[in-house]
């Protein structure tokens, strides 16, 4: 991948991370409070693809981040190099938890028993919550890597 | 309590696939971390294979066994209490792995 194009990628992957993470947060308050709202499955559907589409541009950038970055980041500060390996770890944690929180969410609503309509719920918040807690981290600390790695020329 | 329906199981063996996942990552991560030499990554100019992308392999792979795990639980006609304590568990498992071990 030449040069001119892993930028262009980096620069999806960005935009579309902080998208699906700020649609992962928009769907917390109607997961906690609405129940069988079509709005609700929307969101959390388009948020699911939005950061499943954000790994593949990750997955895309993996390559050329460790032939050409890795080694100066971890050489200009040990601790801007495992911060991202961090975000990477959390990033593959959230868009897991994205998917399980939709799939919890689409047998709730075509479930027959109240009990365990409830309990899938309950499975939906927990798993939408630290999806959204995971993607705001994973975001948060790309951005400082990006900003400081950019101030250092790498 | 009713059966419950096969794609309602089948959404609910992707979950606990997905929670299976997770806590396979951490797990995977922290054994590398606890028993294996990893080379200095600022003297390291070029590996082969991607260590994130193999584990995240793996992880899916133990998610997939995982999932039918989840299917088989979800035949049951008891409550699925247990879904969300799997998924808070795997969360907690990665945080950790990742503070302690990245």
């Amino acid at each position: 991948m030449s040069p001119a194009a892993v930028h262009l990628v980096a620069r999806a992957h960005a935009v579309v991370a902080w998208v699906a993470t700020a649609a992962l947060i928009v769907a917390l308050p109607l997961l906690l409070v609405a129940r069988r709202r079509r709005t609700t499955l929307a969101i959390s559907a388009a948020a699911a693809l939005a950061i499943t589409l954000t790994g593949a541009l990750g997955a895309l950038l993996d390559a050329p981040y460790r032939s050409r970055i890795r080694q100066h980041l971890f050489g200009q500060s040990p601790a801007l190099g495992w911060l991202f390996e961090r975000k990477e770890h959390l990033a593959f944690g959230a868009i897991l938890l994205a998917w399980a929180a939709l799939s919890t969410l689409v047998a709730a609503r075509i479930s027959r028993d109240p009990a365990r309509v409830g309990d899938l719920h309950a499975a939906a918040r927990v798993a939408a919550i630290a999806s959204a807690g995971l993607a705001l981290a994973a975001a948060v600390m790309a951005t400082i890597v990006a900003q400081l790695a950019r101030m250092a020329h790498l | 309590m009713s059966a419950p329906r096969k794609t309602e199981r089948i959404l609910i063996a992707a979950a606990t696939g997905a929670a299976t996942a997770i806590f396979a990552y951490a797990v995977l991560r922290g054994v590398e971390r606890a028993f294996y030499m990893e080379p200095n990554p600022a003297l390291l100019i070029w590996s082969d294979r991607s260590a994130f992308l193999w584990r995240a392999q793996v992880a899916l792979y133990a998610g997939g066994l995982g999932a039918f795990g989840g299917y088989a639980l979800s035949g049951f006609k008891t409550r699925v209490i247990w879904l969300g304590a799997l998924i808070a568990t795997g969360t907690i498992a990665l945080v950790l792995e990742a503070v302690i071990a990245p």
